[in-house]
């Protein structure tokens, strides 16, 4: 819905008043803008000697990348078990068999509901008493982000196979297709397209929620760029907002790859119809 | 919020714009009592997201529940599995029919169209 539906074309007055209010909203926000500047130059945080910990290649190679590199290493581990068990699960709920799906939809609606610092707590904590022996924080990282992640996919999947015509799949059965191959050749791959977004969206949200492995000490971006970093120089703010910048780079990197596929896909006409429905709420 | 605006027929704006309703009526008694139907499952995940995510200031000191459970866990080695799933299914029951409430509002609330 465009917004100029809603309003007539400005007269001479209506432009007039646009242009006032204009410079009054713009004047105001580079007063906030300029407040926030001068709160933190204040404190200190804009002084040279807090940034030029960062034009030293060691703080990079030493904390910064390694961080980095643990934070990816992470997410991609978890991304990958996310996305198998979110395929695995939907099926499963989506199966004939009662008792396969009344049991997996129990299971996905508990990690759905469970908040993902308990689970790490659990994993990490709870677990080395179980199975008499320590657990590293990565797998305690990595288990958590891939059970709650998954099932919220798992949601999604679900949402995405329910979504596609009915026709495709009474045409597939019809040719004499078993129930494993539609659900294989015909409903799981035209489900992932329609819900590419959201899976990428959810997946988005795995990379962020790497950064709560510092808690359980786990040696990732934000407690090797943030933590340790300004344990070193003193120099908090500066480190936030570097480690900030990098976490945006990533994300925003993931979304335009997202974009891209969604164009490549459907420039291929491999999708057969706009997404559909968003299905049940995912949390 | 703004996709909530968005799922809204062109044409309800037009229609409205068309017997004479000024800007503001257009938005209050056309556009908005339909996005806000539209939005109340999102909504209802913003909200379940942030009940479970109340869990994360615990990292800055305060004692919430995931402190709580480390420390119940770590002074009674013997009895982890009861004590998560206590807290775990305080959530599950807090959570899972918020969430199903709210998809049933939605249901309820939709615009047929």
């Amino acid at each position: 819905m465009t917004g100029t539906v809603l309003y007539d074309h400005p007269g001479p007055r209506a432009q007039v008043r646009n242009r006032v209010l204009t410079v009054v909203f713009g004047t105001a926000l580079l007063g906030l803008l300029w407040y926030v500047y001068a709160r933190f130059d204040a404190r200190g945080s804009w002084a040279a000697e807090k940034w030029r910990p960062f034009l030293d290649a060691k703080v990079w190679t030493e904390f910064i990348l390694p961080g980095l590199a643990q934070t990816l290493r992470a997410a991609l581990v978890g991304m990958v078990l996310a996305l198998t068990f979110g395929v695995i699960f939907s099926v499963s709920r989506l199966s004939d068999h009662r008792w396969i799906s009344i049991p997996v939809g129990a299971v996905v609606e508990f990690f759905r509901a469970v908040p993902l610092l308990l689970m790490i707590f659990f994993v990490f904590y709870g677990v080395p008493f179980l199975i008499q022996g320590p657990v590293s924080a990565f797998v305690a990282v990595v288990t958590g982000l891939t059970l709650y992640n998954g099932s919220v996919l798992a949601e999604a999947f679900r949402a995405g196979i329910r979504a596609v015509p009915k026709g495709q799949s009474e045409a597939a059965f019809a040719t004499g297709m078993r129930k494993g191959q539609v659900m294989q050749y015909i409903l799981v791959p035209q489900a992932a397209r329609s819900m590419l977004p959201v899976i990428i969206s959810q997946l988005v949200v795995l990379l962020k929620d790497t950064a709560l492995g510092y808690i359980v000490a786990f040696p990732e971006l934000l407690q090797q760029g943030v933590n340790v970093v300004s344990a070193n120089f003193g120099n908090v703010v500066a480190a936030a907002i570097v480690v900030a910048a990098i976490y945006i780079l990533i994300n925003a990197s993931l979304t335009l790859f997202a974009n891209w596929l969604d164009r490549w896909t459907a420039r291929r006409g491999l999708r057969a119809r706009p997404a559909a429905a968003s299905g049940s709420p995912s949390i | 919020m703004r996709s909530g605006i968005n799922t809204i027929p062109p044409g309800q704006a037009e229609a409205a714009r068309a017997i004479g309703l000024s800007f503001a009526q257009t938005l209050r008694l056309i556009v908005l009592p339909q996005a806000a139907r539209a939005v109340v499952a999102p909504l209802g995940s913003i909200l379940i997201a942030l009940t479970k995510n109340a869990t994360i200031v615990g990292t800055i000191g305060l004692l919430e529940s995931s402190n709580v459970m480390k420390q119940l866990i770590n002074d009674n080695g013997d009895a982890v599995i009861p004590i998560f799933l206590v807290f775990a299914g305080t959530f599950v029951v807090l959570l899972v029919p918020t969430g199903y409430l709210f998809g049933w509002l939605a249901k309820r609330l939709a615009v047929r169209r």
